[in-house]
């Protein structure tokens, strides 16, 4: 392997690590504001979860049933979603932003009951894009999908975007406005002064020196401050050869054979992807591999034709896992870490797409204007977690990690 | 076009004849052949026309590897006509871009 020395400057005024979408937007807005930022990265643009995810903008994941929760998330993803709009003009990238709304689909009575009760209180909460639809309803706008639709909840303004592109779009901005992206570089710690002020990051034996150190690295977060524990959760998607539009492209979710959630859109492109996992991995660190097992294909592919049955057919031509952060409450962990001054986190994002823009708008404010920020980060407060020792469920995935969310 | 004796493979044997429809019209077939071949027999040389420049696609590999050859079979896109046998009664479209899903 041949490694590359990298001439990294002697300092800078921020430094970024990891070049996934959530470094990439607060780089983007640092340097538009003239900052002197820099991103590093240790493998390449996207390469952990921002290139691994189905693209789902899904402004109101997962089924909340606390008013003041969904409120709150929702000044979050709402600004968010405007800011996405705002920058499909911005960006010299398209990204391939389509809001065409989003499902989440029951198959049974009990659970349309479930959705039809969820989806009363959502409204009452103050989110008035959503309705439920009656089963019948849903057939006729899905004729593809599989039959025995007994309900769903339909939000309007969601939709799905290329989220590589979202990525190298914003790093290409930020290096438009002198943002340097090094490509590669794995930080091997954050420094720290005697002081309790960063001092910058060490990375290739060198010294990079900062006033600020942001760690954006998302499930790989605690690596380099395991102050804050933060969970890794690996799923699987498969990619479908490209095909005619199926009706709606817009993102499903639905549970099927019992308990295992299943997310599928179908890309401007025409692939259709569709991601979930049954398995458990037995230790944390399972999940983080990126490889696919042939059962693991087997049965996101048995999905498709289980989901869609005129798709059985279809041809799987790319498959892949990705690894998600999550943190206790499954609000990001977004501001400074307590007792280091200039140190940053912006991680546990289990929902990057329904974030990326507004939480990269508010680290640069936080950083900018002397922690003041247009939005309060208090929700997602680093010190609620602060070296806090969580009982995550073992072994656990998707499922088992959301019910355990739920009772906490 | 029917090669019906080949240097190598010799004569081409008798088989039952069944009827396939491309794009409403009625061609003639031989059971077990590749639609693709029924389509040549017929002087059907465009099997489809590419999304991006709407240019015209035919047979090209002809051994189910390069996706040129690819119809709306039944109602269904993208099928490989040159390892897909006839059928009697079979409908066969040319297909525009990625297609349309028979509703």
């Amino acid at each position: 392997m041949v490694i590359k020395i990298m001439n990294f400057p002697l300092s800078c005024e921020a430094v970024i690590i990891g070049g996934g979408m959530m470094g990439c937007s607060i780089a983007y807005r640092l340097a538009q504001a003239d900052y002197d930022v820099i991103v590093l990265e240790w493998r390449n643009i996207a390469s952990g979860a921002s290139g691994r995810n189905g693209g789902q903008v899904i402004q109101l994941d997962g089924r909340d049933k606390d008013p003041s929760s969904i409120a709150r998330r929702l000044i979050y993803t709402k600004e968010n979603t405007k800011l996405l709009d705002e920058l499909v003009e911005e960006l010299d990238y398209d990204f391939e932003l389509n809001r065409c709304g989003s499902f989440d689909i029951a198959f049974n009575e009990k659970e349309a009951e479930e959705l039809n009760e969820l989806v009363e209180i959502q409204r009452k909460a103050g989110d008035k894009e959503i309705e439920f639809l009656e089963g019948k309803e849903v057939e006729k706008m899905f004729p593809m999908l599989k039959k025995g639709i007994y309900g769903a909840r339909y939000r309007l303004t969601d939709g799905n975007l290329e989220p590589f592109k979202l990525t190298y779009g914003l790093a290409k901005a930020a290096k438009n406005h002198k943002a340097k992206i090094y490509t590669h570089s794995n930080v091997d710690k954050i420094l720290i002064g005697d002081n309790g002020e960063v001092i910058g990051v060490s990375i290739q034996g060198k010294i990079i020196k900062a006033k600020w150190v942001i760690n954006a690295t998302n499930a790989w977060a605690p690596i380099l401050t395991p102050e804050i524990d933060i969970l890794p959760l690996r799923q699987v998607a498969v990619l479908t050869e490209r095909i005619a539009p199926i009706e709606k492209p817009s993102p499903i979710e639905t549970v099927i054979e019992g308990d295992v959630i299943y997310t599928t859109t179908q890309t401007k492109s025409g692939n259709v992807i569709v991601g979930g996992l049954r398995t458990q991995a037995r230790f944390r660190n399972d999940h983080y591999k990126e490889d696919v097992s042939l059962e693991e294909i087997q049965e996101s592919t048995s999905i498709i034709s289980k989901l869609f049955p005129s798709l059985s057919h279809v041809n799987i031509i790319r498959t892949w896992a990705g690894t998600m952060g999550f943190t206790a409450d499954g609000l990001p962990c977004v501001g400074p870490i307590p007792d280091i001054k200039g140190l940053l986190i912006a991680a546990g994002f289990s929902n990057g797409m329904a974030n990326v823009a507004i939480i990269g708008k508010l680290v640069s404010e936080y950083i900018l204007h002397n922690g003041k920020t247009s939005l309060p980060l208090d929700p997602f407060d680093p010190a609620r977690f602060y070296k806090k020792k969580i009982n995550w469920p073992e072994p656990y995935n998707y499922t088992v990690l959301a019910e355990f969310l739920k009772k906490l | 076009m029917r090669i019906v004796d080949h240097p190598i493979l010799g004569k081409l044997k008798e088989r039952k004849k069944v009827f396939i429809e491309v794009d409403g019209r009625k061609i003639e077939a031989y059971e077990g052949e590749p639609i693709a071949a029924a389509l040549l027999a017929a002087g059907v040389r465009v099997f489809r026309y590419t999304s991006k420049g709407k240019e015209p696609r035919g047979l090209f590999c002809a051994i189910g590897r390069c996706t040129d050859c690819v119809m709306i079979v039944d109602g269904i896109p993208n099928v490989r006509t040159c390892v897909t046998s006839v059928r009697d009664g079979m409908k066969i479209e040319t297909q525009k871009g990625l297609g349309k899903w028979r509703k």
